[in-house]
């Protein structure tokens, strides 16, 4: 369905006061691969900056790579503006902050049906059934349509900004974070509409979340990516019985498991994510990875596949 | 805890006595009741968890607490606010002066916003002393005290810190400050809201250890509101759990996660995806919170409760207290009260 190659995202920033500037390179995405299946759902985890978002953007034509490829159906996407063109109507996307994704001027209807409309396959009595279409699966109804977003809650918002993604029967949907915003009581009912939608229209997602427990839940694999870099791609089912990266291994510890009752013996993971414009030499994890010897400093290890599904860049792992 | 301790505890007053605290807002849509009758109390040493959706009020009571908010809005301000025997809501805006910063210390959501951004950390830090001279600790100067705590809070290089600007550090690096500068005071309670909600996980993981260490090391009482049951199960002695205004359910942590009373108390462990129990589907809770303008007659949890009854709508049920000076207010609910097994660890 969607194949990515050897992606890079570099951006170049300028660092120091304005007499001592120098520019220096971040690599927001740096060297990633990976596939996806139709009506797979992979997720994306790691901490903040370590090029998530930067992958979903590339993924949607929204940010052209600096290298590498992105093949959307086997064919690859083009450079530039045209690549939203080649995209439109196959993928749409669905944001974190469902205050900011929707235009407050705009009714429930033009929200809706905005993607239809760069379509133009659509005649108006049809924009106005899809839409309804669209709205009664998001468990919303036809009344809903001429109001604004202002009035209805965060999570009847993300049910917005999803009807909206669902209008055009996209192929694929990136989630950036869909349900971080919201409150816990509505996280559950939005996370199971995702969901239901995938089972019944078999559309493929890519799941960027911070949270591994939701990410678990959605996911039937995870890609753990750290300063642009995967670290594993892990089958969801064997998230629980195979060895893990070191960095997947502190960011499961890392969880609070909501149980009083159970002893969690948590070394947290000490330090922060480095600079991506000032990358540890080696392996980028060393710097904080509680097994880093001397090799992990001098070389970079390369992602291999261990078992089946199961793949990981470490030293440690591999003879 | 011994049997000793907990006499000990019996005859001592609580640190923080909050009783029948009310604040209600003006708006141009009519009054918001945001905390609307609210019961608890922090012991010495105790870390008491607020767990509740946004809108829920759990915020506002902090703020009620320590004063913050602004006279000209509240349409309603009631109750009584005990901290170690003297009665808050009497207490002038000089008298909260003096409290603040020292004996209670409050750490918010964005720590940007407690410091400012025009002053270096250093100066920020000892502005504390030189507000509480009461507080200061004889033969330590300040400067030492600063850089002791910066250090206590696991900031890599404490001098490069201090000499630093906020923009020049990270969103978890300006959170240790804010719990740094919290310390200075040696507060007897740190009030500390969502600390962990911006940041990520893994600098959430050392927060909470660094809140638990605080409370070691200096016997400080801590009220943490968030909305992650993960945080309240691993860090709380018990939790308040609010909704619209009122805490639904108070009770020891261990009680409530094993056997949870209220129906909202138990649809928020329901829903909440937790890592390593994978389910097909969550069990979603049905509707979203109400709307504080237009709250329904009776129990404002009643539109999404399965286990409602028609007297659920007459009138919104009373506290009803539990041993130990607990409470809960749903009379319907029929969960045995479990007495939680005897902690191990």
């Amino acid at each position: 369905m969607i194949e990515v190659q050897n992606l890079h995202k570099h951006y170049s920033v300028s660092k120091g006061a304005w007499w001592l500037r120098s520019r220096s390179l971040l690599r927001a995405v740096d060297g990633v691969s990976f596939t996806m299946a139709p009506g797979e759902s992979v997720g994306l985890v790691g901490e903040s900056g370590s090029g998530k978002s930067s992958i979903g953007m590339l993924m949607l034509g929204l940010s052209e790579p600096t290298a590498g490829d992105i093949l959307f159906e086997g064919d690859p996407l083009p450079r530039g503006r045209a690549a939203v063109a080649a995209l439109r109507g196959k993928s749409q996307v669905v944001f974190q902050d469902p205050y900011d994704a929707l235009s407050p001027r705009q009714r429930v209807r033009e929200i809706v049906t905005e993607p239809l409309r760069h379509l133009k396959h659509h005649r108006r009595a049809e924009l106005n059934d899809i839409a309804v279409g669209a709205l009664e699966r998001v468990g919303l109804s036809a009344a809903d349509l001429d109001k604004f977003p202002h009035q209805f809650s965060g999570g009847q918002r993300q049910r917005i900004g999803i009807a909206r993604a669902i209008s055009v029967r996209p192929r694929f949907i990136v989630l950036d974070e869909p349900v971080s915003a919201l409150d816990v009581s509505i996280q559950a009912q939005v996370i199971n509409l995702l969901m239901d939608i995938r089972r019944e229209q078999g559309i493929t997602y890519l799941f960027i979340s911070h949270n591994l427990a939701i990410v678990e839940h959605s996911c039937d694999r995870i890609i753990v990516l750290y300063l642009g870099k995967i670290m594993e791609i892990i089958p969801t089912a064997h998230l629980h019985d195979l060895p893990l990266h070191p960095y997947t291994r502190a960011l499961v510890d890392a969880i609070p498991v909501p149980d009083p009752a159970s002893i969690q013996l948590t070394q947290p993971l000490s330090g922060e994510i480095p600079d991506p414009a000032d990358l540890p030499r080696g392996c980028r994890f060393s710097s904080r990875c509680h097994m880093a010897s001397e090799r992990c400093q001098l070389a970079e290890p390369e992602l291999v596949e261990l078992q089946p599904g199961h793949w990981i860049a470490c030293h440690f792992s591999t003879p | 805890m011994t049997s000793a301790m907990q006499a000990e505890a019996v005859k001592a007053p609580p640190l923080l006595e909050v009783s029948g605290l009310r604040t209600h807002f003006r708006t141009a849509r009519g009054v918001v009741r945001a905390v609307d009758g609210v019961d608890l109390r922090v012991e010495r040493g105790e870390i008491l968890g607020i767990v509740g959706e946004s809108g829920s009020g759990k915020s506002v009571l902090a703020q009620s607490i320590v004063r913050t908010l602004s006279p000209a809005q509240l349409a309603l301000s009631t109750g009584s606010v005990r901290f170690d025997g003297t009665d808050l809501m009497d207490l002038g805006e000089e008298g909260m002066r003096r409290l603040r910063g020292s004996r209670l210390a409050m750490v918010t959501q964005n720590p940007s916003t407690a410091l400012n951004p025009v002053f270096r950390i250093r100066a920020q830090m000892l502005e504390t002393w030189r507000f509480h001279p009461e507080r200061r600790r004889p033969g330590m100067s300040a400067e030492s005290r600063m850089r002791q705590l910066l250090a206590e809070v696991q900031l890599p290089a404490p001098d490069r810190v201090a000499r630093s600007y906020p923009f020049e550090l990270s969103g978890g690096m300006k959170q240790r400050v804010a719990i740094a500068m919290a310390l200075m005071g040696e507060p007897d309670l740190l009030i500390a809201d969502e600390p962990t909600t911006a940041l990520d996980v893994t600098i959430q993981a050392q927060i909470l250890e660094l809140i638990r260490n605080t409370r070691r090391a200096h016997g400080t009482a801590v009220m943490l509101i968030t909305h992650d049951l993960g945080v309240v199960a691993r860090l709380c002695d018990t939790v308040a759990v609010m909704y619209a205004g009122k805490i639904v359910e108070y009770r020891p942590t261990r009680a409530l996660f094993e056997s949870p009373h209220h129906p909202y108390t138990q649809g928020l462990l329901a829903s909440n995806p937790v890592f390593g129990r994978r389910r097909s589907s969550l069990s979603a809770m049905p509707g979203h919170p109400p709307d504080l303008l237009a709250m329904p007659e009776g129990c404002a949890f009643l539109p999404r409760c399965p286990q409602s009854t028609p007297s659920c709508s007459r009138e919104a049920p009373a506290q009803v207290d539990l041993p130990g000076g607990y409470h809960h207010r749903c009379p319907i609910s029929s969960t045995a009260f479990v007495a939680p097994a005897t902690a191990s660890n």
